[in-house]
């Protein structure tokens, strides 16, 4: 799985652990999810697409 | 973060501190009266390096929880507890596999313990390191599938 969740933080210039403050998870959450090395719950997917104004699927980018 | 969410953070993280440092005093202490004392601390001395290296860790983690949560950052969340769910499978699982081990050298090679009180040190060590060395694993690696 890969994510624009870096490309997404910059526009709105967003550091990894103010996102992390934003959606309620720990900062190396968002370091593992930017990597794709994590699945997020739908629920965490849902708030970071909404921290990010997009949409789940404009977020997080299934293989 | 809520304030009392905060402060219930926090006290969880004084807990973990806590353990920490009972953890590593009581090591210390044991190996400094042992030295004086003139007795061999050889057969325990795994243990102890075992014991003092989880203690420095746990007191290192706690520290660590306790910058996030003063950052407004929460000390676990569905990422941290699910690698700790994953890693305490693989380390019962490595558990029994070390404990027949353990066994399994006490028959073939004969080894008899001064004492049983020293095959338990050994068995609920190597299961604290087998948990220690399982979380840094998958912490690291981020395989939880």
């Amino acid at each position: 799985m890969k994510t624009r969740i870096k490309e997404l933080r910059a526009r709105f210039d967003l550091t990894q652990e103010g996102l992390a403050k934003k959606v309620g998870v720990r900062r190396e959450t968002i370091v593992f999810l930017e990597q794709g090395k994590y699945n997020p719950s739908l629920r965490l997917a849902h708030d970071i697409a909404r921290a990010l104004k997009s949409k789940i699927d404009e977020v997080f980018i299934f293989d | 973060m809520e304030k009392k969410l905060k402060n219930l953070s926090k006290r969880r993280i004084y807990s973990k501190l806590a353990l920490g440092i009972l953890i590593f005093l009581t090591m210390t202490l044991y190996l400094a009266v042992s030295m004086k004392d003139g007795g061999d601390i050889r057969p325990a001395g795994i243990v102890f390096i075992v014991a003092l290296a989880l203690g420095i860790g746990i007191l290192l983690n706690g520290l660590k929880d306790l910058k996030n949560v003063e950052k407004g950052l929460p000390p676990e969340d569905e990422r941290s507890r699910r690698i700790m769910q994953v890693a305490s499978a693989r380390a019962y699982m490595l558990s029994i596999w070390w404990l027949l081990i353990l066994m399994w050298m006490m028959d073939e090679f004969g080894w008899a313990p001064p004492h049983p009180s020293t095959v338990l040190s050994a068995g609920i060590a190597g299961m604290a390191l087998l948990l220690a060395v399982s979380w840094l694993y998958t912490n690291w690696k981020g395989d939880i599938e």
